[in-house]
């Protein structure tokens, strides 16, 4: 208890003092602002991006894929294989009992990018009669649906910001000729809300192909997963997986993480160094000045321990305001700023758990930062301290 | 001269501050030449890149035809078109991708490194490839053998999937192509085809004549055949390269704005660092002023004193950049793939970085050195 309270005591005393010390204690903590700011903004991009994927998922929904396929536009089936699919149990069904589900197809078309007028790449994804039926985020804000048989498309509302020439009313380069856009649609801002869609049995022919590239299906009710996956798998007729819409999409998004986790990461511990020895360079110095107030405590009967810890302290709580200013002002520049990457417009994210990470960082800095002038202000000498002045 | 004991007093009297502000500067231009070298690396594969070459692929299959060559051949601004294909599959083991870029003749491939002798030795063995050395490392061969590229996408006449090539020559590595070469003759990929897919090419190379209007050229030819049976997909190659780099993320934006970052915090730490120090020490300049140093003579040590550890951590740091830069492709797969460059540009710009880090962390301690009293300061009235 008197440990304690000697402790409370000596950090009071410590940050009483820090008013004198303003200057370098504003060093540690925009250092640290800075490499939390960089950390968070740069982590923004992978979160935004993965969010953006995973909106596209519903859990109420499932998306069978061929076998072999990691993506929806890998593999091929085929039009008897669909119609094998729409039949298994587990699909939900109209109110003329018809099988709530679309096989799609989904295609690449090259565009040119708006910003560098470089080469982009968008998707075509191509629905049948049931996709609206499937979707009901999906909705027209502009011009018109597109009418199947006719040679027509309607676009997402990112992807005219993207993409040169995929507007209202421009034409689309198909192989057999110039198809317009005649609609732009919203979804749920998820990915879809960056591609074309047209009307599948319009585009198959005209693509010569002669498959569907997955097919999506509305679950009926809590078992409906597993009475599709069980009659799907085992049917000898079929070679497909199924997978929950929303863990599909989770999947899919995987891959943006795992391709910039080790620049993020990089980066964030190269700053963090740099942070941290700038941390210690400052804690030890303010030590140093402050020998002469640290000796006089221990001589007045503060243990080694508590003005210790009072050092610590001081360097956590500089780290968590240096924390609290990056993540300020991360969240303030970057959060829901638009951006585009792989081909997909999307909106940064930061995050509470991207901010939780970034306060563990600081703290961590701060901590580490801190130990070694603790260290250095629990041994020092008091006789010598007393005659530094 | 006379000042180098002073300056070396000054950095020794508080070794571990040196010691941590060394490693500090080191750990920020560390990071600094890291994220300029890759983008460095980056623009240099574009710059190399000829600006000259506009690239047309079929926008939606393998269809392109000689005639369509011919006829591309015919527009204006083109002064030479030559095909292209991919033979790309493994090599030994099937879960390493290995493959080659069959190319047309001399006229239509101006970018590639090859002399008038070795493009001749093509007319002769068909079968020749050219490889990078780093490729043939890859592979495991040299001048001379025999390998075969297993390729089950691109149909031969004999039905087989095996491609057989001899190594012709391993030739030096370019920037142009940053993970090496390998190239193969695309009169030999030709012969090989079956009867009725030899009329039809991957793609085309065009060159122009006016390579100002490069990209106006890709426009044209893809409007040219918008409308018809086989829709083309064209771009000039340092449009196409540029695109590679602002795909998934915007390198250039990125790397700038960390190193920009890093440098900041370091003139925060150095400035702060060099304001206490000559803070603890105004007895001693007031010293130096007594006995005749001039202020500029006391601001010069002062600004000596705040250059010699960002200079040496400057130099650590992208000594530590250069031996990390040349594992940032396996560790960055985001990039796209270039060899990080620790450019001339880029050490020009860490020693200008250096210059303004001094600088700036010496102009207040320097005006506070400017006004100092000196009569006071030895009296101990400060």
């Amino acid at each position: 208890m008197i440990f304690l309270r000697s402790c409370l005591a000596a950090i009071q005393l410590n940050l009483a003092s820090l008013k004198h010390r303003l200057w370098p204690a504003l060093v540690v903590v925009v250092g640290i602002a800075c490499v939390v700011a960089t950390l968070l903004s740069m982590l923004s991009m992978t979160v935004g991006l993965r969010h953006t994927w995973q909106r596209a998922g519903s859990p109420g929904r499932a998306i069978i894929l061929p076998a072999t396929a990691q993506d929806e536009g890998d593999g091929t089936l085929s039009r008897a294989q669909a119609q094998i699919i729409k039949d298994a149990p587990g699909i939900a069904r109209d109110a003329k009992g018809r099988a709530i589900a679309d096989p799609e197809i989904i295609n690449g078309l090259v565009v040119r990018r708006r910003d560098t007028g470089g080469r982009g790449f968008i998707r075509l994804r191509s629905f049948g009669p049931e996709g609206l039926a499937l979707r009901p985020e999906f909705r027209i804000v502009a011009g018109r649906m597109y009418q199947p048989g006719k040679h027509e498309m309607i676009v997402g509302a990112e992807a005219p910001g993207q993409f040169l020439g995929v507007g209202l009313g421009d034409t689309v380069t198909m192989p057999d000729g110039l198809w317009p856009v005649v609609g732009v649609f919203k979804t749920n801002d998820d990915l879809v809300q960056s591609q074309l869609v047209a009307d599948s049995d319009t585009v198959m022919p005209a693509m010569r192909q002669t498959a569907y590239t997955s097919i999506t299906v509305r679950l009926a009710g809590a078992n409906g997963l597993a009475l599709l996956t069980r009659a799907v798998t085992t049917n000898p007729a079929l070679s497909v997986k199924v997978e929950r819409q929303s863990d599909y999409f989770n999947r899919r998004s995987a891959q943006f993480s795992n391709l910039n986790d080790a620049l993020v990461y990089g980066v964030g511990v190269l700053l963090g160094l740099g942070a941290l020895l700038a941390a210690v360079n400052i804690l030890h110095s303010a030590v140093m000045a402050r020998r002469c107030e640290i000796a006089t405590l221990r001589a007045l009967g503060f243990g080694a321990g508590s003005v210790a810890l009072a050092v610590a302290v001081e360097g956590l709580l500089l780290a968590l305001a240096g924390a609290v200013l990056g993540a300020s002002v991360a969240y303030g520049l970057f959060n829901g700023v638009q951006h585009i990457s792989n081909n997909t417009a999307f909106h940064l994210i930061v995050s509470p758990a991207m901010i939780a990470l970034g306060l563990g960082w600081a703290l961590a800095i701060g901590l580490l930062g801190g130990v070694l002038p603790a260290f250095h202000a629990a041994r020092l000498a008091v006789a010598d301290g007393l005659r530094a002045s | 001269m006379k000042y180098l004991p002073l300056i070396w007093a000054a950095l020794t009297r508080r070794k571990l501050r040196t010691v941590l502000t060394l490693l500090s500067v080191t750990a920020a231009f560390t990071l600094f030449g890291v994220m300029m070298a890759t983008d460095a690396g980056f623009q240099r594969m574009v710059e190399v890149v000829n600006r000259s070459v506009v690239v047309t692929f079929p926008r939606f299959a393998d269809n392109l035809t000689d005639g369509m060559g011919q006829q591309i051949a015919g527009m204006s601004n083109v002064a030479a078109v030559s095909p292209g294909a991919n033979v790309f599959g493994y090599y030994r083991d099937p879960k390493v991708q290995a493959g080659l870029m069959m190319v047309g003749d001399e006229a239509g491939w101006p970018n590639l490194p090859l002399s008038h002798a070795q493009w001749a030795q093509w007319r002769n063995r068909p079968d020749g490839a050219y490889l990078s050395r780093k490729t043939a490392a890859q592979w495991g061969v040299k001048k001379g053998d025999y390998f075969n590229i297993v390729d089950n996408h691109t149909a031969r006449a004999d039905g087989k999937h095996a491609w057989r090539f001899q190594v012709l020559e391993v030739l030096d590595d370019t920037p142009y192509w940053p993970g090496g070469f390998s190239f193969g003759s695309y009169q030999y990929y030709k012969m090989s085809r079956p009867a009725a897919d030899q009329p039809k090419d991957g793609w085309f190379q065009a060159v122009v004549k006016d390579s100002a209007g490069a990209e106006d050229t890709a426009i044209a030819i893809d409007a040219r055949y918008a409308n018809s049976a086989i829709p083309t997909d064209s771009i000039s190659e340092r449009t196409m390269r540029g695109d590679a780099g602002t795909a998934i993320v915007n390198v250039a934006a990125v790397t700038r704005r960390v190193a920009a970052v890093g440098l900041f915090m370091i003139l925060l730490l150095t400035a702060h660092g060099m304001a206490q120090s000559v803070r603890e020490r105004l007895g001693e300049f007031a010293v130096l002023k007594t006995i005749g140093y001039s202020d500029w003579g006391v601001i010069a040590l002062v600004f000596a004193e705040a250059l010699a550890p960002a200079i040496l951590g400057a130099a650590l740091g992208l000594g530590l950049a250069a031996l990390l830069a040349g594992r940032i492709p396996n560790l960055l797969p985001t990039l796209p793939l270039s060899d990080p460059y620790l450019s001339p540009a880029v050490i020009a710009q860490a020693f200008l970085a250096v210059l303004l880090l001094a600088f700036l962390s010496v102009i207040l301690p320097a005006l506070r050195l400017k006004r100092l009293d000196v009569a006071a300061i030895l009296a101990g009235r400060t």
